[in-house]
């Protein structure tokens, strides 16, 4: 039976309290941007959308008068549409090395943040309040996915008061309704850019960025679709990290199109060629809610111990349908504000957090059967109150509707010191060994 | 029987000999989640609002089974525990919203498990600019025609206006009782008022008018408490809930006034309404008043009324509380601590609470404690 001794997950030096009076971003380049830089060739285009996200980093060092900071489930096409540099603070915290994260989240401990506070928003809250961050031109803000994200709003006000803040109120509904709410006040948010940057919108750039952002939504819509293939010809692993934070930063880009496409290439090369992940697939899993961040070699474990992929992250990945057939050079703005509010209103995360719970039981259901799961995983990020409150239902769905059963754990996206990989892995042990006897058919 | 005791006793009670007078009367009840709800319309539809309190949990272990207690606060775990067992079948139904993430859950946990006879989710937009002001009145008007249809009946302007000037009318007296507080030695305690203020949620407006006015007439002829009190002020989050009012009190201070939802939030603001304009200027109204950390970015008004509530109240120190797991409260603490200076009068670290006081002995020790330091 395979089990957890001997295998190596990642260690950390917590013995020593880092400076985090640092320039984060220069610690980024030091470390994770060279360690994505050596990655041997076959892979490193793997991790070409972070480089390029870490340049934009860099980018408003440079041009200040461009930043436009961003909440992370803010469709960012509205920037680039304006011609800025979209900067999400917390996205900080999902690069940067997990020890740099632990000591920023007990400095903001200090400042009084609440020990529950969640880990993306806190690992950023003292370099925010205490302007260590590049100055913003403006800033987008919105309510979903979560309280977290509303209270971040007030950090946001309390440490730039002199900066107006454009706040988009997400609706609860999918309705049309919905739509055209947000639609609404995007019309007004572009109002706000342009005062705020004193620039004009183009309308053209508008149409560009959107058609790129529709493309990006294809093409991903695709890889979807090799994705189902059994074996699954992705190793989803190595490429969650890059696929989330590529949606979640840089849609609308000319970058993320071009990187989809080599992701496509090879995602049907593998599939034409029967090739599987690294490690041959025994199980597939789906990671209902969250999965870890500080540590990629849970994966690896997984993949080795029992064969176990991971096929899909349910909100992690964009979620939106590929986008209505539109020829984007002739739309009219009235049109582009009504696929940018559709953006908006289904963006990863933000979709299954801002209205009722049945969307994420639903879509927790459309991920598991569409990728023929033999189990879930709902990794609990603590923080996550609203999506907890739907984990029991979750469950008993995909157990009525699929038959499969999911796993309910405590994770911490980013902190090792809440669950280690160890413990998250002596969790799911008996749970992968239960699901392997029953596809075995050794267990009802 | 004197109007303080009858209040009291209701505030005590989940539900109110009040609401099952109510009911034997043949009045329909309907349950609501968060003082965003307006009230107004639903007693406008002839129904009596009934805001869910927690009182009477003894645990939440029904509850649990949805809500995880890894992460959710026990206050909401603890209304629909109530819910599980029974306590809220005297509801006709129930109206929820989206004040935090842990309520709304809770509202849909209600209607998914328990299917009340009818119920209703307003979306409540948590900025103030014009769109979303809009968007209220639009909920606004979706809840009105729900209200209507549920209840068979049409809610006139003149029956809304009736009861804006009742609801108005309970808050004004509210805050004359609370101004009373402003005496070095007011008649009642803290913990008192905070059980009228529950009562106030959950009796027919007409009953509270009639047994304020008395109360009001009745506190000018009681003793005043005597003794050296430290005055203190309660921020934050404390629920229904009176212990840390008790605790405060039991050692030796007084709760003046405070900022919470059950509280001085519920009656500081008076609605303003515009007959030309109904659903749109009771939206406004409900978004521009005193606000809670639902809205965005609203810290600085909590924060101005705490400055003026402090100057006005004498307060020696404020005592800033939240409920374990509650984000919305929980960051105030940050702000709170980086304008301290700005107040004058020492703040507490805060008092992070559970819902339903296992933790008694904790409290008590760090309220004691807090007014020692404050001691006159
Ligand atoms: S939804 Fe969860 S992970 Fe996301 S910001 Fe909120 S608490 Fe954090
Ligand atoms: S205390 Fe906070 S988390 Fe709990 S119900 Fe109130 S607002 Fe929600």
């Amino acid at each position: 039976m395979p089990n957890l001794k001997g295998f190596q997950f990642k260690t950390y030096d917590f013995s020593k309290r880092l400076d985090t009076k640092v320039d984060l971003i220069e610690v980024i380049n030091n470390t994770v941007a060279k360690a994505f830089r050596n990655q041997p060739e076959p892979v490193r285009w793997i991790f070409e959308p972070l480089l390029q996200y870490i340049d934009e980093l860099n980018y408003c060092r440079e041009h200040p008068d461009k930043v436009v900071y961003r909440h992370f489930t803010f469709a960012p096409e509205m920037v680039y549409a304006m011609d800025c540099v979209s900067f999400v603070p917390e996205a900080l915290t999902f690069i940067m090395p997990t020890e740099y994260l632990c000591a920023l989240v007990d400095e903001g401990r200090e400042m009084g943040m609440p020990d529950h506070w969640c880990g993306f928003l806190g690992g950023v809250l003292a370099p925010i309040m205490y302007g260590r961050l590049p100055q913003p031109k403006a800033i987008l803000h919105c309510n979903q996915p979560c309280d977290n994200s509303v209270a971040q709003g007030t950090v946001l006000a309390e440490s730039y008061p002199d900066t107006e803040m454009f706040i988009l109120d997400n609706p609860y509904t999918d309705d049309e309704a919905g739509v055209q709410f947000c639609a609404e006040q995007l019309r007004e948010g572009f109002k706000y850019l342009e005062r705020m940057t004193g620039q004009k919108l183009d309308l053209d750039r508008f149409r560009q960025v959107m058609k790129n952002s529709a493309r990006a939504y294809e093409l991903i819509y695709q890889i979807n679709e090799y994705k189902k293939a059994v074996p699954c010809p992705i190793p989803t692993s190595v490429i969650l990290r890059t696929t989330s934070g590529a949606f979640y930063g840089l849609t609308g880009t000319g970058g993320l199109v071009q990187w989809l496409e080599k992701h496509l290439a090879d995602a049907k090369m593998r599939y034409e060629k029967g090739i599987g992940g690294f490690r041959q697939e025994k199980l597939r899993v789906v990671w209902n809610l969250s999965w870890p961040v500080f540590d990629y070699s849970v994966y690896d474990w997984m993949e080795e111990a029992f064969g176990a992929i991971a096929v899909a992250y349910h909100s992690a990945e964009p979620f939106y349908q590929p986008p209505p057939d539109l020829d984007y050079s002739k739309a009219s703005f009235e049109v582009l504000l009504r696929e940018l509010a559709l953006r908006n209103n289904n963006h990863a995360m933000g979709r299954q957090g801002r209205g009722h719970m049945m969307t994420f039981v639903d879509d927790s259901l459309k991920w598991c059967r569409e990728f023929k799961a033999d189990a879930g995983i709902f990794a609990g990020h603590w923080q996550c109150q609203a999506n907890w409150a739907a984990a029991q239902l979750t469950k008993e769905k995909l157990m009525e509707e699929l038959g499969i059963p999911m796993l309910v754990m405590v994770v911490d996206q980013l902190d090792p010191r809440v669950v280690s990989a160890e413990q998250m892995a002596s969790r799911m042990e008996p749970f992968l060994e239960m699901v392997t006897a029953k596809k075995e058919g050794s267990v009802q | 029987m004197k109007a303080l005791d009858t209040l009291i006793q209701y505030g005590q009670s989940n539900p109110s000999a009040a609401v099952q007078e109510w009911k034997a009367a043949g009045g329909k009840v309907l349950g609501y989640w968060c003082s965003y709800i307006p009230i107004e319309l639903i007693y406008a539809a002839g129904a009596l609002p009934y805001r869910v309190r927690g009182a009477g949990a003894t645990g939440t272990d029904q509850a649990d089974h949805d809500m995880s207690p890894v992460c959710n606060c026990s206050f909401p775990r603890a209304v629909l525990d109530l819910a599980h067992r029974g306590v809220y079948d005297f509801l006709d139904g129930i109206i929820g919203m989206n004040e935090c993430d842990h309520g709304r859950r809770a509202f849909e946990l209600w209607v998914e498990r328990l299917h009340p006879p009818y119920h209703h989710f307003v979306y409540v937009p948590r900025t103030r600019k014009q769109a979303s002001i809009r968007q209220y009145a639009v909920e606004l008007e979706k809840l009105k025609a729900s209200l209507e249809q549920h209840l068979g009946t049409e809610i006139t302007p003149q029956a809304l206006q009736e009861s804006v000037s009742l609801c108005n009318e309970n808050r004004a007296l509210l805050k004359q009782l609370q101004e009373v507080f402003q005496e070095d030695h007011p008649p009642l305690t803290g913990t008192q008022r905070h059980h009228i203020v529950n009562a106030s949620v959950s009796i027919p407006p007409e009953t509270l008018n009639k047994l304020l006015r008395e109360l009001l007439a009745e506190v000018k002829q009681m003793p005043r408490l005597d003794g050296q009190r430290v005055r203190v002020m309660i921020a934050g989050w404390v629920g229904d809930d009176t212990l840390v009012h008790r605790a405060i009190e039991d050692s030796g201070g007084l709760v003046v006034v405070d900022n919470c939802c059950f509280g001085a939030r519920s009656y500081w603001d008076p609605i303003n309404f515009d007959p030309l304009d109904p659903l749109g200027s009771l939206a406004l109204s409900y978004l521009s008043r005193l606000g809670c950390p639902r809205m965005f970015a609203t810290f600085g008004d909590r924060f101005a009324m705490l400055e003026q509530a402090a100057r006005d109240y004498r307060v020696d120190g404020i005592v800033h509380t939240r409920l374990q797991f509650c984000d919305l409260h929980g960051l105030e603490n940050v702000f709170l601590t980086r304008r301290k200076q700005q107040l004058e009068v020492p703040v507490s670290a805060t008092l992070v609470l559970d819902y339903i006081g296992q933790d008694e002995g904790r409290v008590r020790t760090r309220m004691e404690a807090f007014i020692e330091q404050l001691g006159k």
